[in-house]
């Protein structure tokens, strides 16, 4: 990963490809490297969807090698949803593809002078961009399957379905599987929109001729994978209930503990959980011949991931995920799996996200376009966006447009991102996390790092109402350090409870590298791209006022506990204070 | 009490099992502790405890002192390992990540804490892991169910048990698996005591 390729959609006579070394970005990859690419050269102020914005797409540092784990891509850019700079990144095969070939980031920049629409071929012998009209809105299934006749089944595709070809807020880039299904999406912040305001449907992988990534020190990186393997598998999260039942395991313990929003927030608990629980789901894939436990990416070791079939054993989609059957499911009022998993198909396939669409619906069904727990009508207004409809374009701008087209009030969003599937009254750290993350809300922003181990700040007495801004902060740093590494954040809950597995970690990248990273480096890392993306949101406009939740979570109070978002907007002013 | 046994195959026992998280009743002597309960009524062991139900709640919320919580008439606890995500580590019992959810943590009422030991009802909820190792030990103890939703859950999924299902008792009485779906409406909604037992356990 030497190398940086450069596409410059703009230039005159076509586009104009330049690979270049890696230069002042040496080190970096994943998060670190989308946000210093977007920080250092986009115009905080330009239009998302203009000429000036970049789109980069970076494997993580260890991607490409024999490191478990190491498949997750990270894609940033100035974000048409927030208007902020966003990194949002995705499974699948494309990143050990691209990482082989030698590229630590691919930068789609300019913007074509006409309305056409290309694909992009990279192999061994280079790169090949060229015109491909036949493409024209189809979905992110029927191109990969017209790629698959073009170029054969060895290769990884990174694609935008309808939604990003109309540049919709809600647009995502979907990245092929190990099946080659364009399953795995880079969902948050609208960049298929971005992605298809450069005029690219889709970037083909052949990594055929390039063998695994080698490791400065062969002998240390293997043992501290085995290690790191070793600290995965025995762990009860990564080891036993992610495998067994996937993210939507949470739905359960979520909705018993009151924090599942439902009926667009207005509850924290859902009658149906248990019908599309992860229990449920697992249960129903087994029967069906699908598969409960299954990897999104060559080298995963946790497998939460699933086949989901419908009662004759056809596929319908992969395992939904929790958010994805949160959005859908309670947040609409549906309690029916085989919908939820079609809503998951279809938002694959168009290339959305799916929380961004299931809040946006459960606006709408507020608004009173549709009843809570209409699960055809929610099918029918996910193809409108496919078709393009004046209607689905409004609900494919995401959740905070389709309330002001429907004159909703709650609307659950942070700079202009939709909430996930905890409510923030309920666990209100989380909500310092949603107001406060320079991605807008977002559930991966702060997640359940080893802060401990980090040594991110000093110890909170966890079972004291005190320090959630402290805890947020440090969980923000620990986050952007691992997203930063292109590892899957799922390793969190081991690194969180078993210190030599994190060990393990360090001890990889160190003997990929020839590096002395310690943890405390690790941490400088996190904080060094917080640092980078507040002050581009900053230059782009954004204020202490943007770090907000919206005001129904501090005065109207949710069933069944009867809470209210209590923490206080001067100490969410605190979060970055380091 | 009406009481209905279910012998079944293993693969029937595991599609039972789903009933476990939708919640299911426990006869206790209330006024006991949660561990208490556990343990000395319930039959859990202490290690399996520590090691494994990580997360507990009790009426929703969020508990982490085990010894000191008292479990009244007409409680729910509901039981799960530990679960992904920052949100399943800061519903872990005294996790690192407790505080983000101070605000729905369980607190003991001052002065509920007496011990008033009568026989009450609670209802218990079996999520993810738990129902799979848990399972058979609560349904051979005997679960105490409503009819209306036992037959809620047993009528969308009648043809695979009824594969796997090798007899059915009423009351000790054999019943057919097709008329178990018209005694359960014709029953009301006091409870009943619900049997399921592996065939392999009752052969050995």
């Amino acid at each position: 990963m030497d190398k940086i390729l450069r596409i410059d959609m703009g230039a005159e006579g076509g586009p104009k490809i330049t690979a270049s070394p890696v230069g002042a970005y040496a080190g970096l990859g994943g998060r670190s490297l989308t946000s210093s690419i977007v920080a250092s050269e986009v115009d905080p102020m330009c239009h998302p969807l203009g000429a000036g914005n970049k789109l980069v797409i970076a494997p993580g540092l260890l991607s490409g090698s024999i490191a478990a784990m190491s498949g997750r891509i990270s894609v940033g850019c100035k974000s048409p949803l927030t208007g902020g700079i966003k990194e949002a990144n995705s499974g699948g095969q494309p990143s050990q593809m691209l990482a082989r070939l030698g590229y630590a980031a691919i930068i789609l920049e300019g913007k074509p002078k006409e309305d056409k629409l290309y694909k992009i071929f990279i192999n061994k012998d280079g790169v090949k961009i060229s015109e491909d009209k036949s493409l024209k809105m189809l979905s992110n299934y029927q191109v990969v399957e017209k790629m698959k006749g073009e170029f054969g089944d060895k290769i990884a595709c990174i694609s935008i379905g309808q939604a990003g070809e109309m540049r919709l807020p809600a647009a995502s880039i979907a990245f092929t599987d190990m099946e080659l299904r364009p399953s795995r999406h880079a969902g948050r912040g609208g960049v298929g929109a971005v992605m298809g305001s450069k005029g690219v449907k889709v970037i083909v992988i052949d990594d055929a001729g390039h063998t695994t990534r080698q490791p400065k020190d062969p002998e240390k990186f293997r043992a501290a994978n085995m290690k790191f393997i070793e600290g995965l598998r025995t762990h009860p999260v990564t080891g036993q209930a992610l495998p067994s039942y996937g993210t939507n395991v949470l739905t359960n313990i979520v909705n018993e503990a009151g924090g599942y929003p439902t009926y667009n927030f207005k509850q924290g608990r859902f009658q149906g959980a248990a019908k599309i629980s992860g229990e449920t789901y697992a249960e129903l894939e087994t029967k069906r011949g699908g598969l409960a436990t299954h990897g999104c990416h060559s080298g995963c070791v946790i497998r939460c991931s699933g086949i989901y079939n419908d009662k004759d054993g056809h596929f319908v989609s992969k395992q939904p995920e929790y958010e994805t059957v949160w959005a859908h499911g309670g947040n609409c009022g549906i309690d029916d799996p085989d919908k939820i998993a079609m809503l998951d198909f279809l938002d694959d396939d168009i290339g959305l996200d799916t929380i961004e669409m299931g809040v946006a619906i459960g606006v709408a069904m507020d608004g009173g376009l549709l009843q809570f727990g209409d699960a055809d009508g929610a099918i029918n207004l996910i193809k409108e966006v496919g078709k393009g409809t004046p209607l689905g374009r409004i609900i494919g701008s995401g959740a905070a447009v389709t309330g002001k087209v429907f004159g909703v009030e709650k609307v659950p969003v942070v700079k202009g991102q939709a909430l996930p599937a905890y409510d923030p009254r309920a666990v209100q750290g989380i909500g310092v996390t949603y107001a406060t993350s320079p991605m807008g809300a977002d559930h991966t922003a702060g997640y359940a790092i080893a802060t401990n181990i980090l040594k991110v700040g000093g110890y909170v007495d966890p079972l004291k109402p005190e320090g959630q801004v402290e805890l947020s902060r440090n969980l923000q740093i620990a986050t952007a350090a691992v997203d930063s590494t292109g590892m899957c954040i799922f390793i969190a809950f081991a690194i969180l409870d078993q210190p030599e597995t994190f060990q393990a970690l360090l001890d990889m990248l160190n003997a990929f590298y020839g590096l002395e990273l310690t943890a405390e480096g690790v941490a400088e890392l996190g904080k060094k791209v917080l640092t980078m993306e507040r002050d581009f949101n900053a230059r782009a406009g954004f204020s202490k006022i943007h770090d907000r939740l919206p005001a129904f979570f501090k005065t109207e109070s949710l069933p069944p506990h009867n809470v209210t978002f209590q923490v206080k907007d001067e100490e969410l002013d605190t979060v970055f204070n380091w | 009490m009406t009481t209905l046994t279910f012998i079944v195959s293993s693969e029937a026992l595991k599609e039972f099992s789903q009933i476990l998280q939708r919640g299911f009743f426990v006869r206790i002597i209330t006024g006991s502790t949660i561990e208490e309960v556990l343990i000395e009524q319930m039959g859990i062991k202490g290690e399996y405890i520590e090691n494994r139900i990580s997360t507990i709640f009790l009426d929703g919320h969020p508990v982490d002192d085990l010894h000191d919580t008292i479990i009244h008439d007409g409680a729910t606890l509901s039981l799960s390992a530990a679960m992904p995500g920052l949100v399943g580590a800061t519903m872990r019992r005294k996790g690192a990540y407790a505080s983000f959810r101070s605000a729905i943590a369980y607190h003991e009422k001052e002065g509920a804490g007496a011990r008033h030991d009568h026989e009450g009802l609670i209802e218990v909820k079996l999520f993810n892991l738990l129902m799979a190792e848990l399972g058979p030990h609560f349904f051979k103890k005997g679960v105490y169910v409503r009819p209306g939703d036992l037959a809620g859950f047993i009528s969308p999924i009648m043809a695979e048990l009824g594969q796997g299902c090798r007899l059915i008792l009423l009351d000790d009485m054999p019943v057919s698996g097709d008329d178990v779906m018209g005694i359960l409406k014709g029953m009301g909604s006091d409870l009943i005591q619900v049997f399921v037992i592996q065939q392999k356990d009752v052969v050995s």
